[in-house]
């Protein structure tokens, strides 16, 4: 697509070179034509003309001056003299026929050469003066004839021009006239190509140096060869280019400025990563160790627990066998604490697999499993239908173990004991809720809830580890979502959680699958 | 009936001390050799002829130097679970211990303390 479009944008920019050249060409050479025509027609014009009356008065001079040689003889009736002064005459290589007249009009002297008929004649007539006095001579010469002349003419003389040589010098000029504007009009011609052609080079130059910059070669330059216009847009061209290079190594520095900098940043990020990520093994290592190596000791203390009871019981009284009962429970204790440790380490630890998962049905499996621990208690459940969340279904479960389980052991002693599973919607935020009416706790210890080993309440009122909210803050978060609680003391707790909901396709099949 | 041999690999002397009282409450009589490590354990093993093998070994995961693991591995290299059953006694319910002991191949995973009604029963698998 480009490479069309490139290749367009070159031969248009072709097209308008030429065509500018052309237009300057033909232009110049369409002036200088016009001119060479009107000097060429003004010259022939003038040499024509000047010709025309050179001829002309050679021949009234000459017939002025035949006049004036035979004045004398036709006076005196000498036809000899006549004939002699009309020899003289025809001796030019122009004058065809000479006539001489007297003053009544009668042919005095005749002479004339053969005829040629494809030649052009001219007549010239003189009357041939009576009087000669000065005024006359210089009539003679200037051509100007008076009117007392033509009374006192004796006579008059007839010379016939064959104007061929006339017409032959004219010709020759005017040859001589069209090849000097032949000759102007090729030198003008070739003079105009070359300005044409010097004016529109430096025009292509710029057009090619242009396309080469649109390719993005940014070092090319345009040769400024005159100081012109036309020169100061090459200059400006080659600034601008120049303006465009550093622009664009700028932009390439910053760029790559930015990108070390990413890339610093990545590496420190990395390394801070690296460093958190080994601080966080180091501790979750020392957890599972610390509860691992602790095990050992115990389990020895609650099997030489038994050993004493077994062996030496009999000879423990109520009370001493009641201490020994003790030391077991506090054993017991501690490791339910320890697996709990596990577990929150476990639950950091494990690979989540999502799916949409129906909490309802994972509710009332939870219930019935604390049901069956505990047959004793009668607690009303109320469990809302169908509430779906997209999340890992063990340790969804294990939060669920967890919130109903505290909800089942805080309503322990309530004769009309009731817990409640449901949705709802909090500041526009869908979340689930637990709802007991149990012990409650003094919402200022809220902050609390969730922090491991940290209780509320008395072992021997609530026994637990203070690790269970822990690990289902854990699961929630580690969801995406988030957990708080509302608590009244006597009164009960609502344990609230947002887990992400199911995506919009999937939701039917979780639905479907979950019963 | 031939006597049941168990070699009890523990390194602490009160956990041997806790095992070996379980294992006299069994209604058959066992003979209990006792190994303190695992290297003193796999030279018994690799030591005994095929007629003199016990008839099952008992080991404790966590013990210096060669691990429950390590051992239970070294003696899997030389002799298959028919040959020599093994049954571990450990504190830790961990379950990546566990996965990693049934792969190698053992009879059953025995929580510490030692109660008698699971160590029958895992016995009982022996045949």
């Amino acid at each position: 697509m480009a490479i069309v479009r490139e290749n367009l944008t070159h031969l248009y920019g072709s097209r308008i070179r030429s065509s500018f050249k052309t237009r300057l060409f033909a232009g110049m050479t369409a002036i200088i034509l016009m001119v060479s025509a009107v000097f060429a027609a003004m010259l022939l014009y003038q040499q024509y003309s000047s010709q025309k009356k050179t001829s002309a008065s050679e021949g009234e001079l000459m017939a002025r001056l035949l006049a004036r040689e035979v004045r004398l003889a036709v006076f005196a009736g000498d036809r000899d003299q006549i004939l002699q002064a009309a020899q003289g005459v025809i001796s030019f290589p122009d004058v065809q026929a000479i006539e001489v007249f007297d003053q009544a009009g009668l042919l005095l002297a005749s002479l004339s050469r053969p005829q040629d008929s494809e030649a052009r004649y001219a007549e010239f007539r003189a009357s041939i003066p009576g009087l000669l006095n000065r005024q006359m001579e210089q009539q003679l010469l200037v051509g100007k004839n008076g009117e007392e002349q033509a009374t006192s003419a004796i006579g008059s003389v007839r010379i016939v021009v064959n104007k061929a040589g006339a017409d032959r010098e004219l010709r020759k000029l005017m040859l001589m006239a069209l090849l000097a504007t032949a000759g102007s009009l090729a030198l003008g011609v070739v003079a105009a190509y070359l300005l044409a052609e010097g004016m529109a080079r430096p025009l292509s130059q710029l057009s090619v140096a242009a396309g080469a910059l649109q390719r993005g070669d940014d070092l090319v330059r345009v040769e400024v060869e005159t100081g012109d216009e036309v020169g100061q847009l090459a200059a400006s061209f080659n600034s601008m280019v120049n303006a465009i290079r550093e622009r664009k190594l700028d932009l390439e520095k910053a760029l790559d400025d930015l990108h070390n900098l990413n890339a610093s940043l990545e590496d420190k990020v990395g390394e801070r990563t690296a460093q958190l990520e080994d601080a966080n093994r180091e501790l979750e290592s020392f957890n599972y160790s610390a509860s691992h190596d602790l095990r050992a000791p115990l389990n020895r203390l609650a099997g030489f627990c038994d050993a004493l009871r077994e062996e030496y019981g009999d000879r423990l009284d109520d009370q001493g066998r009641q201490y020994l009962q003790r030391i077991k429970a506090a054993g017991e204790q501690m490791n339910r604490i320890l697996s709990a440790m596990l577990t929150l380490y476990q639950v950091q630890h494990r690979e989540m697999s999502l799916r949409c998962i129906n909490l309802s049905e994972l509710v009332q499996a939870v219930v019935t499993s604390l049901r069956d621990t505990d047959h004793d208690r009668s607690v009303e459940i109320l469990v809302q239908e169908d509430v779906l969340a997209y999340c890992d279904m063990k340790l969804t479960w294990l939060a669920l173990e967890n919130i109903l389980g505290n909800a089942w052991k805080f309503t322990t002693g309530k004769g009309d004991a009731r817990i409640e599973f449901g949705r709802t919607t909090i500041q526009g935020e869908p979340a689930c809720f637990v709802r007991d009416n149990g012990a409650g706790f003094d919402m200022q210890y809220a902050d609390k809830l969730f922090t491991p080993f940290q209780r509320l309440h008395n072992q021997e009122d609530f026994p637990g580890t203070g690790v269970g909210l822990a690990i289902v803050q854990r699961i929630i978060t580690r969801h995406g979502g988030r957990i708080w609680m509302e608590s009244a003391e006597g009164v009960g707790t609502t344990c609230y959680f947002v887990l992400p909901e199911c995506p919009k396709e999937n939701a039917a099949e979780g639905e479907g699958s979950g019963r | 009936m031939n006597e049941l041999t168990i070699l009890l690999v523990e390194d602490n002397e009160d956990d041997r001390f806790l095992t070996m009282r379980v294992l006299k409450k069994l209604p058959f009589p066992v003979r209990v050799v006792s190994a303190g490590n695992g290297d003193e354990a796999l030279k018994m093993i690799a030591g005994a002829g095929a007629g003199s093998l016990p008839s099952v070994v008992m080991l404790d995961l966590q013990m210096p130097r060669v691990g429950g693991l390590t051992l239970l591995s070294r003696i899997r290299e030389l002799f298959s679970q028919e040959q020599l059953p093994a049954l571990i006694l450990s504190s830790s319910d961990n379950p990546g211990d566990i996965a990693a002991c049934r792969e190698l191949g053992i009879t059953a995973y025995l929580q510490k303390p030692l109660e008698l009604q699971p160590l029958q029963e895992a016995l009982a698998l022996l045949g």
